[in-house]
């Protein structure tokens, strides 16, 4: 009988012990993914913002809007009507593609990420296109499940 | 009833401490990870420039200072671009420059590498230059922890 109350208590313990094991590790996961997911959000808004159509422009603009909140979205407003107005008289086309991004801070709210994309630029002068280089300060928030992009800066 | 419980409890404690000590690496290695993120991202920040800052006139002890942040083949490959190019150069030239970086921000990270995004900028002067030029750039640099440092163990632009 004692025997059988020992191992009921060892077995107790230990499930104790793996489960605060458990949940600690879940929390890792949690950030692991929640890394991954405001990485995806800067890289998708920098590729849009890169990319330039003239069929493609409407729809793109709807997303990176559906991506945005704050002071961005007041730039991306802000700007769309002449940027779309310039790239079709210039008749511009322009695809960008993210190089590299990593996160400088984030916590469960913000982050700060960094971001280096080129973008190739075709127009009636440089059919064959010309690669440009482009680097990125993003901050994002979190809203509910989903990081959006609240501020965005060209860097040198 | 109890004697029957007794091999089947002895059977659920076995199974609850491999789990348990499974769960426990992994959690090491998640934290040791965690810890490199900020550790990484500290030494990419105060190394990368040193890789990219030297004078003519003090070349070979802002080599070696360069170097000291560097580790494996990256090193050797350093080392042969210095006495190959930069070296030259610098006595030819008169080059002096200077690199900062502006931001750091960290790719992926694992207890003993982390990569990390970094961009510099760059001011240099030489007798080739009527002014001193700026040169901005993005790289990706990788981090080994080497017995405890972090070193520079490759660069690439991006």
């Amino acid at each position: 009988m004692p025997v059988l109350i020992a191992l009921l208590l060892a077995v107790l313990l230990t499930a104790l012990v793996v489960a605060v094991l458990a949940v600690r590790l879940q929390a890792h996961h949690d950030e692991q993914s929640r890394d991954r997911e405001a990485l995806a959000a800067a890289r998708r808004t920098v590729t849009d913002l890169l990319t330039v159509t003239e069929a493609g422009g409407q729809p793109r603009l709807e997303r990176l809007l559906r991506g945005a909140t704050g002071e961005f979205t007041q730039q991306l407003v802000g700007q769309s009507d002449s940027f779309t107005t310039a790239v079709r008289a210039a008749k511009v086309s322009s695809t960008g593609a993210v190089t590299e991004a990593g996160i400088a801070t984030i916590d469960g709210e913000h982050a700060s990420v960094l971001v280096s994309a080129v973008a190739t630029v075709r127009n009636m002068q440089t059919p064959g296109g010309q690669v440009r280089p482009y680097r990125f300060t993003l901050e994002l928030v979190r809203h509910g499940s989903t990081w959006l992009v609240a501020g965005l800066e060209f860097t040198p | 009833v109890a004697s029957a419980a007794v091999p089947a409890l002895a059977v659920l404690l076995a199974v609850l401490l491999a789990g348990g000590a499974l769960l426990a690496w992994q959690l090491r290695v998640a934290s040791t990870s965690t810890t490199a993120r900020s550790d990484g991202l500290a030494a990419a920040t105060e190394l990368t420039g040193r890789l990219f800052t030297y004078d003519y006139r003090s070349l070979p002890s802002d080599i070696a200072r360069a170097e000291s942040a560097t580790t494996g083949g990256f090193a050797v490959d350093y080392r042969d671009t210095v006495a190959h190019t930069v070296a030259p150069n610098a006595a030819d030239q008169h080059l002096v420059t200077r690199a900062t970086v502006r931001h750091a921000a960290v790719v992926s990270a694992a207890p003993d590498r982390v990569i990390a995004l970094v961009f510099l900028s760059q001011i240099t002067t030489s007798t080739k230059l009527t002014a001193p030029r700026l040169d901005n750039s993005g790289v990706r640099v990788t981090l080994d922890r080497v017995d405890g440092t972090w070193l520079i163990a490759g660069l690439d632009r991006v």
